[in-house]
């Protein structure tokens, strides 16, 4: 057997305490964080932690987990080299990148790249579907776990548009979402492995849904995912449909929060799951959310609206309009990340570039700051040991004070 | 759940992994298979690969294969970790090493182009040494890479020669479209449709049911007969080819649409036969079928279907099966295909197209219609 030698430097700085942002849309897919003194803007370097060059594109959402920050990119001229990155949190020092070559098509409409789709990670590692079906599986330090190409595996697979839904985790499954025009599935693959523990078959319809893990009880949860037409749910343990209720859109991901689903399909809705059903509160056609999808925080609903560039609170027992602000900034502003929220404030980027953060509540809409970035953002945010992570196709940086090693 | 992060450096140094383990590990890995398996083994095989650092490269990148891509991206990986390591300790791979490897076009083109970005990142000035040899590989990353470096910024009319070698160089849309442009700025033709291959003449079949899109999979006549005489002929002008089926029958819904085309070939010749279309298609090679993918309006974006064959010496028939649904909105209203027959990296074989029993050379219009194509 060969021996090997280990040597182990390690270099304690001053604890840096934060709440992991694991998968798209952070905690459970809520978009709150449980943070505090959370930051509210940046000038130039001031109240800007750090600022690092992305090597491609990208509209996935960075995560974060323990003291390590994740982004996808794809670049190369057929967008087909996929890269995974880890940044560490407090300097935003590059620690390792892994790259593959897609196994599957890379066509895609313009705005989006084969980068889409947000990693999720875990105590176990961070794991990366890209948009052509190829998913990269790493433990935190660079050492890869697995490789698996879905269009290799079952080669009809297909979205012209672009793929985007995002993997989540439950316990030892990482739950892939595959609703395309090809052969369409929701499967769970074992992390260790990748091999598929289930596999259970969708509709042959393109989707951009990301499914949401409703645990029941400590051994039981559901997958709740949304298509075109319906939202199921799914035994979590064996991918057994248990349940389905019609109400239906391929974009944006529905919002589980505080025991309740927001659900886009013309308009929002706000749906109480019961027993093996859905029971609907109220619903308005007012708020259509276009890509982004809507935040529940604290009794009220947020709604970042594309064709009107305005945030809505909105009360969340009734469905009425609290307040509405339009997001200034040069031109015509509009989104495609979802808001999130933390500290009792409201954080909302523009595709044009501009941080804006309301405070949370209120009977009428108070703008604490705007920051501009200056590049198109089109990735939700990820909130962190006190730092807001934006991620745009060529930066990712941290909003935030500086940490003290 | 609060977290202490902790940094740390870990410096791994292990002795050389014996030239047996080193091709055991490697032979793991290429063996991983459909849906995760062989990924178990793996794992640990790609971890001693990473232990072994910079001695396990050249063997890792001889182990790359085009033919087998899943494996080659657990290997890619473990190149990244590799020169992670070797970088992080302040160390670089032989130089010469890396280029001879760069230079042996017998190597696989993955394994070369990533080559290729180690030697670019540790010594740009040899890596761009190598690019002029380039401008055929089979490396589509390397050629492009090439064909960028050799071309004038403001070519001169004395150039021309040169921004032709490097039009029938180019295999990326945007760069022969970008020399296409510069040669007729120089007054010079350049055939996009010919250089691609792209078959511009067909012969169209009556239309058949498609209601329910249950078409698709049934089988009509022109799947059994080779016969394709007295069929309506129809071409296109489109520079990449696109048969718009709309025009060239009517619009229609709930429809299958069949087109012929007959290729001739010298000799038995590897080939690919690249597609795009809106909406469902299949296609049949002698009467085989070669490819299909049933979905609808989900873009055609050029060279997206991808069927591999093998053309026989003489007369070969191409079947394109186009198939439409019930057009529930304005936008997919589109019906139509486009095709073209190449070599692997995309490049025009030598092939001609039988035409009304007369050979013609791929991308020919009928004379009485060349005069419209720009």
């Amino acid at each position: 057997m060969r021996s090997l030698f280990c040597l182990g430097l390690l270099g304690f700085f001053t604890p840096l305490s934060a709440a992991d942002w694991p998968q798209f849309k952070g905690p459970g897919g809520s978009g709150v964080s449980s943070e505090k003194d959370l930051p509210t803007k940046f000038t130039g370097q001031d109240g800007l932690r750090w600022k690092v060059s992305l090597p491609a594109r990208g509209v996935s959402s960075p995560v974060v987990f323990g003291n390590k920050v994740y982004v996808t990119c794809s670049g190369g001229t057929r967008d087909d080299q996929l890269h995974l990155l880890a940044f560490d949190t407090a300097t935003g020092k590059k620690l390792w990148q892994r790259q593959i070559a897609s196994t599957g098509s890379t066509a895609a409409h313009p705005k989006t790249c084969m980068a889409a789709p947000t990693p999720v990670a875990d105590e176990t590692g961070v794991y990366a579907l890209f948009a052509t079906g190829d998913l990269l599986a790493c433990d935190h330090d660079g050492a890869l776990l697995w490789v698996r190409s879905l269009t290799g595996d079952y080669p009809t697979i297909s979205n012209q548009v672009g793929m985007a839904s995002s993997p989540v985790l439950y316990k030892d499954k990482l739950i892939v979402p595959m609703d395309n025009a090809g052969e369409s599935f929701l499967a769970a693959l074992d992390t260790k492995t990748g091999q598929n523990t289930w596999k259970t078959p969708r509709p042959r319809d393109i989707n951009w849904v990301t499914p949401i893990i409703r645990e029941l009880n400590s051994s039981d949860a559901e997958v709740l995912f949304q298509g075109a037409k319906e939202l199921v749910a799914y035994n979590a343990t064996d991918g057994k449909k248990k349940w389905g209720h019609k109400v239906g859109s391929s974009s944006p991901t529905p919002t589980y929060a505080e025991g309740l689903i927001l659900s886009s399909s013309d308009g929002l809705s706000l749906l109480k799951p019961g027993e093996n059903k859905l029971e609907e509160l109220w619903k308005s056609p007012k708020y259509r959310t276009g890509y982004s999808s809507a935040l529940f925080y604290d009794g009220k609903i947020y709604a970042a609206i594309p064709a009107t560039g305005s945030v809505y609170c909105v009360d969340a027992k009734t469905g009425k309009t609290i307040w509405d602000e339009k997001v200034p900034g040069k031109g015509k502003q509009t989104f495609s990340a979802s808001p999130i929220a933390g500290d009792g404030k409201i954080y909302v980027v523009t595709e044009s570039g501009t941080l804006a953060v309301f405070i949370a509540g209120g009977d009428a809409a108070e703008l604490l700051a705007t920051s501009e970035v200056g590049e198109e953002l089109l990735g939700t945010p990820a909130i962190s040991g006190g730092g807001l992570f934006i991620r745009s196709d060529k930066s990712l940086l941290c909003v935030g004070a500086k940490v003290t090693k | 759940m609060r977290w202490l992060a902790i940094p740390f450096v870990l410096l791994v140094v292990g002795p050389p992994l014996s030239a047996a383990d080193l091709d055991a590990s490697l032979r793991v890995i290429n063996a991983v298979g459909k849906e995760g398996t062989g990924n178990a083994v793996a794992t640990k095989a790609w971890a001693e690969l990473v232990k072994a650092g910079p001695d396990a490269l050249f063997p890792i990148l001889n182990a790359i294969a085009d033919d087998k891509p899943t494996s080659a991206n657990w290997l890619r990986t473990a190149v990244n970790a590799i020169a992670e390591n070797q970088s992080g300790a302040g160390g670089k791979f032989d130089a010469t090493k890396l280029t001879e490897f760069v230079n042996d076009t017998k190597k696989s083109a993955t394994s070369r182009t990533i080559t290729f970005e180690l030697l670019r990142t540790q010594d740009p000035v040899a890596a761009k040494a190598l690019l002029p040899k380039f401008l055929n590989d089979s490396s589509l990353d390397l050629r492009r890479a090439g064909i960028a470096d050799a071309l004038p910024k403001e070519p001169k009319a004395s150039e021309i020669p040169m921004l032709q070698t490097l039009f029938a160089a180019a295999r990326d849309k945007d760069q022969v479209e970008s020399i296409a442009k510069e040669l007729e700025k120089l007054k010079e033709p350049a055939n996009i449709t010919k250089h691609y291959g792209t078959i511009t003449q067909w012969a169209l079949s009556d239309v058949f049911d498609n209601t329910d899109e249950l078409g698709f999979q049934k089988v009509y006549a022109p799947e059994t007969s080779a016969d394709h005489k007295g069929w309506k002929r129809t071409q296109s002008s489109a520079t990449y080819g696109t048969i718009d089926l709309n025009v060239a029958i009517e619009k229609k819904m709930h429809t299958v649409a069949y087109a012929a085309a007959d290729i001739l070939a010298d000799a038995e010749t590897p080939a690919e036969i690249r597609l795009a279309s809106q909406n469902a298609i299949k296609v049949f090679l002698n009467g085989k079928e070669v490819f299909g993918r049933e979905a609808y309006h989900h873009g055609n974006k050029m060279d997206q279907h991808v069927a591999k064959v093998t053309l026989a010496k003489g007369k070969n028939t191409i079947l394109v099966k186009a198939c439409q649904n019930d057009q529930p909105y304005q936008w997919t209203q589109v019906w139509g295909f486009a095709a073209r027959i190449c070599d692997s990296t995309g490049g025009a074989l030598k092939l001609r197209q039988l035409v009304d029993d007369k050979p013609v050379s791929l991308g020919e219009l009928a004379p009485d219609t060349a005069k419209e194509k720009k």
